[in-house]
């Protein structure tokens, strides 16, 4: 990915004891308890673990953006993490697809699928 | 804890489903009331109380306003928060208090004026918005209602397993037909597979009958000492075993979402019961959506991992299957007033012991499941509930 989308993960942490990637805010590393940790850079490809499109929106405000899809993917670093999954038309997700990020906010990421629209 | 430290001797609940005429506290002192009468006990003799946090009342300190309210000053009270783990939590948590000596008798009560008290829409929107159960800067701004953090689950289990939106359908038929038998059930008409599957997509794979209902309505359940409970009349239901198990609290921030902590919760309360899955005669499981049954399911052990949509397919957790769930209609169809509505669960599994289940007592009663699932299948309490004869 490109310098675009390097602070698109404002919440992407290393623990600087034992390397390991956190993308959920928390004081403590999750393996090893250490508390120091440092910004991380992520290349913001993965695999789809699991999605849905939600065709009721819960407040009036998203009810606007329905259908939407959410989607939980597992970065190549070997960390998961949440965001929105679009799709060309007409075209269903699958578990396991590849996808990128391509853009993001504060804490809100937009992927898309990789490889099976370009067949 | 030891094993049969302490006993359930009487159950209660408030009208379930709309009741516009009472309000959170009101369907509260129904539930106790009731409970004390079942139990053959009085206020006068309730020493301990545990609720859980009210979404429609949002109290402070809600076991302190609902023992004022119930006039109560008990010498241990507590409110239990682990979301809808609280129903089977609050039982081991009133176990301990009288095994330890802090009280003898403990009320425990939860429910509120979900529907009447919110609309449909308004319980939905603010699941999804204040104190939900999506991380409030990392998912909620994603857009999530509830139904859609599950169907995450659902997606990922029907993708690793091949079930089926047909297998998790019939988990909603089951709990339908099971409350065409009970009279204080919410939704009593019988559905179809088919009509589970027509029903308007939510967030998929989860359509409208995937999901809980929101209703209105409280429950009561008196836990005590051996000692009391044996001079009573009714017959005591005993705590067998218990376990919790931690999976995660963010469902992000999971690691497998299709092999949940209920394995660890299932264990422990096994372990505790000196028992194995196959002892089981009946289970009360947490059915906030139909894909939570068939991982609790797998994941307590009446099923190999992945199995949980044949087993319920085949019959398996029919009134005449080989494990009934839920004869009361769980929160599918019986009704489901938010976080307080786990202790229904415990509730029918404490009556069909009793062997006051009415129309839709069940044979086969020694020993009981009772599991409670909070979070995003996260966190997970299971207890293990038996009659004289499970002793
Ligand atoms: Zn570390």
């Amino acid at each position: 990915m490109t310098v675009a989308n390097q602070n698109v993960f404002p919440t992407m942490r290393r623990c600087t004891a034992c390397g390991s990637l956190r993308f959920y805010p928390k004081p403590l590393c999750p393996a090893c308890h250490d508390a120091k940790s440092e910004a991380a850079q992520v290349n913001g490809q993965g695999e789809l673990y699991s999605f849905t499109v939600v065709h009721r929106a819960p407040t009036r405000e998203l009810k606007a953006e329905a259908p939407y899809i959410i989607a939980l993917v597992d970065l190549d670093e070997g960390v998961r993490v949440t965001g929105r999954l679009i799709m060309p038309e007409g075209r269903t997700p699958r578990c396991g697809d590849r996808v990128r990020l391509v853009a993001g906010g504060q804490s809100f990421a937009i992927f898309e699928s990789i490889d099976r629209e370009i067949i | 804890m030891m094993r049969a430290a302490a006993a359930i001797v009487g159950t209660g609940e408030s009208r379930i489903g709309v009741v516009p005429d009472r309000t959170s506290m009101e369907l509260i002192a129904d539930a106790a009331a009731q409970a004390l009468e079942n139990a053959g006990l009085t206020f006068k003799d309730v020493d301990g109380l545990l609720t859980t946090p009210s979404r429609v009342e949002g109290w402070p300190m809600p076991c302190v306003v609902v023992a004022d309210a119930l006039g109560l000053k008990p010498s241990y009270f507590a409110t239990v928060d682990v979301a809808g783990a609280s129903g089977t939590s609050m039982i081991h948590q009133a176990a301990m208090a009288v095994a330890t000596g802090a009280c003898s008798t403990v009320l425990c009560v939860a429910g509120q004026s979900l529907l009447s008290g919110m609309s449909r829409g308004g319980a939905i929107a603010s699941m999804a918005t204040r104190g939900s159960a999506a991380h409030a800067e990392l998912e909620q701004p994603l857009g999530p209602p509830i139904p859609a953090l599950y169907a995450l689950v659902a997606q990922r289990h029907m993708h690793e397993y091949g079930t089926t939106h047909e297998q998790m359908a019939q988990v909603a038929v089951e709990m339908r037909r099971n409350a065409g038998l009970n009279p204080n059930a919410h939704m009593r008409e019988p559905i179809t597979v088919e009509d589970v599957i027509n029903a308007p997509m939510i967030t998929s794979p989860l359509g409208r009958l995937d999901c809980s209902l929101v209703s209105d309505g409280a429950g009561a359940v008196i836990v005590t000492t051996p000692e009391r409970a044996r001079n009573l009349n009714g017959q005591p239901v005993w705590l067998l075993g218990a376990g919790y198990g931690l999976g995660h609290a963010w469902v992000g921030d999971s690691g497998s979402l299709t092999t949940t902590a209920a394995v660890a919760s299932g264990a422990d309360a096994y372990r505790g019961a000196s028992i194995s899955p196959s002892d089981i005669d009946f289970a009360c499981l947490y059915d906030c959506f139909t894909i939570t049954v068939i991982a609790e399911l797998e994941d307590l052990g009446f099923c190999p991992k992945g199995e949980g949509g044949a087993f319920v397919e085949s019959g398996g957790i029919a009134r005449s299957g080989i494990l009934p769930v839920n004869p009361h209609g769980g929160l599918l169809s019986a009704g489901h007033s938010g976080v307080p509505a786990g202790i229904f669960h415990v509730i029918e599994a404490a009556r069909q012991i009793r062997q006051e289940g009415g129309d839709r007592q069940l044979e086969r009663v020694s020993t009981a499941l009772v599991h409670g699932n909070g979070g995003i299948i996260g966190v997970h309490c299971s207890l293990i509930l038996g009659g004289a004869d499970a002793l």
